[in-house]
């Protein structure tokens, strides 16, 4: 039980359509994020699907029915509030027996479920604690126990994760991911972190202007982005501007104001539209000048080495090109440099696969 | 002499200014005598025992008590819908609608009352309960939406989409959480709403009947046509009962925005 | 399409039609019948606020108003931008009590208050007694029945409308400039003098503007301290309408007072906007 179809969602105000033509379906037992910036609709998706907002037109079915019209308190959904919506006036106890008492189970029952629910987001003791008794991350836990409890359908989440500490929001959403395998719901998660949605997510559906832009599992969205939004949503890239590509049998050519050309192979769905070659920077190699040769027709930019950071794991290496306007970042591993392999102002290549190449 | 002691020494001045006329009025409730006079001359308890054996003063009270009750609730509840519907929802004109709402606050109350009593005489309404009832209404309003008002601009709407969510209709939402996180402002504007529904006069001149009379009224005719202590005691009485709710109600009355 | 009345109307929908029926149609029909003669077959006539405007009589009716109410605001103002100032200024645990002093005599009948004033004011009251006592005077002076006294009580009245307007805004002052005023030199009063008052000049303006409005439209105490001696507009009103039952004529002077107040509010709602974001206007 739980599979959401949604389809040809839109919400207008006046003249601004917030949600346009957005269908989506999430299998049962699956969880789905909505990554994108604010502003891109995903909230208000998530809030149409909760019955808090009406659409404009289209259809949202869960389990072959239509909800579209049903009122919030009589569809089988949770939703899981990014400030928590605990009720400051109920203790601990009656906010997660809140939604049974209101579908009249008897007392044994609701004395039993809540027991467990709040055993299973580890606050067993914590029954008669009023919230603003409880942290954060409790408190969260707590919304979390007042969702699961009533065993819904499918449980929505709203940036649940937005208002806690670092620490807490990697440590609650590998619970938050254990839960939902362990009860099996339907869940769609709505996030504007891309690390939390590449974590949680069976699916991601990256959301750009009231739209989808990509949806796939998150290899999928990271290894082949669709398109120069997503790419760039989706960790670090070197997008760089095409003068002119030509279309080949198994690839593209493209060239750089400068002269240069690129080679990027063909994906499903490759097309040169937004005048773009896009590599990452951990697929970058940097090699001065002085000793390099191109054996493998690799793609290659000339450049200057700007700046040099070490972060741990990987040295981040600014080059600065004329084929570029602004710094290419390239990510080395620890183990093919140094310190002191590059110095400010050292003449480099940069160099990457057409493989590890997109165009757009 | 430092100044912080001069300053100490006007302000000490100015409470015994504010308090004066309510000692005074207690100091000559216990008056032996059977007219105003002070000093107060004798101890006595004979003018609470006339008041309260005297049945002159209880149907004013009872009809002060039953109004302002009536127009309390009345007040409460409209008010209340008023506040949820100005702070919940947005629509056209709902600044205007919120002013009209605290308006009765600044229209002075003498034309309320004129405009009342020629509105009810075309209609032929002649009972005063009713007359009453309505314009203490729309003169206690303004308390309740504004203390209403604030108090539901602090509460994060996504607890009541929470309650929606887990099953409650939204008429079950208003009583299981909207009302309950309002009590305090529930409480403050209905206890202004019965203070100001009871002390009212200047409406009542116009309103009320010869046979039906409340007990501001009441007092300030005997002010002007049969000065005597009892006057002093039955106010005394009233002095006390204010300073009771008066105290009581506090806790719950955010001081800084009341006017 | 179906028709569907959205939930914020049926929650306006009692609430709406109470103020429509108590509240804007009298109003309006003051408005209207202030335009009329008052003979049932009346004409429409500007003649009711001429007369008000020309007639001495009725003039000095106005301008005693307008007086008493200036005199009434401004004592106000200097009585209540003490105890303010002194309240905001106590230890933080005072700070309740002394507004509850404060508030006591707001809450308690206002007719009751006005009694305890014609007892202290009266021939055989308080301050005559006192001064005769004393031998300061040989005959009871006059204060009751005088506008001198309608000040008195109505500034007692009113003085707690002040201080609910001066206290939010000196409690919230940021007391470092005080203190940084004190530190480059200035004395306790130069500081008063140069900073306080300075940064609570809306205040100043928005609480002696409130006390004004209630002041000139106050009925209780001119009735009871003033009596026939000292009419002023609001008793005038009450005459016109109760004993003469001269509707019309008293209408046009309710108009003139209500659009004096509305006026007055609105600046005084302009300048409260200026010292609070939090609204606290009427």
């Amino acid at each position: 039980m739980g599979r959401l179809v949604i389809t040809d969602l839109c919400k207008q105000y006046k003249d601004n359509k917030v949600v346009k033509q957005l269908s989506l379906t999430i299998e049962q037992g699956e969880l789905v994020s909505l990554l994108g910036p604010s502003g891109c609709g995903k909230t208000t998706t998530l809030r149409m699907v909760a019955g808090l907002l009406e659409p404009t037109s289209g259809s949202i079915k869960l389990d072959e029915k239509e909800i579209v019209n049903t009122p919030t308190h009589k569809r089988d959904i949770g939703l899981v509030f990014q400030n928590y919506a605990l009720f400051p006036h109920l203790t601990i106890y009656e906010n997660v027996a809140y939604g049974l008492k209101r579908k009249k189970v008897n007392k044994d029952e609701v004395r039993k479920r809540v027991e467990d629910a709040l055993k299973s987001v580890q606050l067993t003791g914590f029954e008669d604690r009023f919230p603003t008794q409880l942290s954060g991350g409790q408190q969260q836990r707590v919304a979390l126990a007042r969702s699961l409890v009533l065993n819904p359908a499918i449980i929505l989440f709203d940036e649940p994760l937005s208002n806690l500490d670092a620490k807490l929001r990697q440590f609650l959403r590998v619970e938050i991911r254990q839960l939902q395998k362990k009860h099996g719901f339907t869940a769609l998660f709505v996030t504007h972190d891309q690390e939390e949605a590449m974590v949680l997510s069976d699916r991601i559906a990256v959301m750009y202007n009231g739209d989808i832009s990509q949806l796939g599992t998150p290899t999928e969205i990271y290894n082949e982005p669709s398109n120069s939004f997503v790419a760039n949503f989706i960790g670090e890239t070197n997008m760089i501007a095409v003068e002119d590509a030509q279309e080949e049998s198994n690839h593209f050519t493209a060239k750089l104001k400068t002269g240069e050309t690129i080679k990027a192979i063909k994906r499903k769905d490759s097309a040169y539209k937004e005048h773009l070659i896009m590599f990452r920077p951990e697929h970058a190699q940097v090699i001065k000048q002085s000793v390099f040769e191109n054996k493998d027709e690799q793609n290659v930019l000339k450049g200057q080495v700007e700046y040099m950071h070490f972060k741990g794991s990987t040295f981040t290496l600014g080059v600065k090109s004329d084929a570029h306007d602004k710094t290419i970042i390239c990510s080395l591993q620890p183990d093919d440099c140094s310190s002191s392999t590059f110095n400010e102002g050292d003449d480099v290549f940069v160099i990457w696969n057409k493989e590890n190449t997109y165009i757009y | 002499m430092k100044p912080i002691s001069v300053f100490r020494i006007i302000n000490l001045f100015i409470f015994a200014f504010l308090m004066a006329p309510l000692v005074i009025v207690i100091a000559t409730s216990f008056s032996n005598t059977s007219y105003l006079t002070f000093p107060p001359k004798g101890f006595s308890f004979k003018w609470y025992e006339y008041v309260i054996s005297d049945g002159r003063y209880l149907e004013p009270l009872l009809n002060s008590l039953l109004v302002a009750v009536i127009a309390t609730i009345i007040s409460l509840i409209i008010g209340t819908m008023v506040s949820i519907a100005v702070v919940r929802y947005r629509f056209k004109l709902k600044g205007m609608v919120n002013s009209l709402f605290l308006a009765p606050l600044i229209v002075p109350s003498l034309l309320l009352g004129i405009g009342l009593l020629m509105f009810f005489s075309k209609l032929g309404i002649t009972d005063a309960y009713i007359r009453l009832i309505a314009a203490h209404c729309v003169l206690t309003i303004p308390y309740v939406v504004r203390s209403v008002v604030a108090s539901l601009g602090k509460i994060n709407p996504s607890i009541e989409e929470a309650s929606r969510i887990l099953g409650a209709s939204p008429l079950k939402t208003v009583f299981l959480v909207t009302l309950p996180l309002i009590k305090p402002a529930l409480i403050a504007g209905g206890f202004f709403a019965f203070i100001i529904s009871f002390d009212e006069l200047v409406v009542g001149l116009f309103l009320t009947s010869s046979s039906v009379t409340t007990l501001p009224l009441l007092i300030y005719s005997d002010i002007q046509f049969n000065l005597n202590p009892s006057i002093s005691a039955i106010s005394s009485l009233l002095i006390i009962g204010t300073i009771i709710i008066g105290v009581v109600g506090m806790k719950f009355i955010d001081k800084k925005n009341l006017y | 399409m179906k028709l569907k009345l959205s939930p914020h109307w049926i929650l306006l929908i009692p609430g709406m039609a109470m103020m429509l029926f108590f509240f804007i149609v009298p109003l309006g029909q003051i408005f209207i019948i202030s335009f009329f003669k008052s003979q049932p077959d009346g004409a429409f006539t500007l003649e009711n606020y001429s007369k008000f405007l020309t007639d001495s009589h009725y003039l000095k009716i106005l301008w005693r108003t307008i007086w008493i109410g200036f005199v009434t605001s401004i004592v106000c103002l200097v009585l209540g931008y003490f105890l303010s100032y002194g309240i905001a200024r106590a230890k933080a645990k005072y700070q309740n009590f002394l507004l509850l002093l404060v508030i006591l005599p707001l809450l308690t009948s206002a007719v009751v208050r006005n009694f305890g004033w014609m007892v202290i004011m009266g021939k055989k009251g308080l301050i005559n007694e006192t001064l005769l006592a004393l031998h300061i005077i040989s005959s009871p002076i006059e204060i009751l029945y005088t506008p001198l006294g309608v000040i008195i009580a109505m500034t007692h009245v009113l003085l707690p409308f002040m201080v609910l307007v001066l206290y939010p805004i000196l409690s919230s002052m940021d007391l470092n400039i005080e203190h940084a005023s004190e530190n480059l030199g200035a004395s306790p009063f130069k500081t008063f003098w140069l900073v306080t008052i300075p940064l609570s000049l809306p205040g100043i303006f928005a609480g002696t503007l409130l006390v004004f409005s209630i002041a000139i439209s106050f009925y209780i105490t001119p009735a009871l301290i003033g009596g026939p001696k000292v009419p002023v507009m609001a008793t005038e009103i009450y005459n016109q309408t109760m004993n003469l039952l001269n509707w019309s004529y008293a209408s046009s002077i309710a108009v003139i007072l209500l659009i004096a107040v509305l006026l007055i509010i609105s600046i005084y709602n302009k300048m409260l906007s200026k010292v609070s974001n939090q609204g606290g206007g009427l």
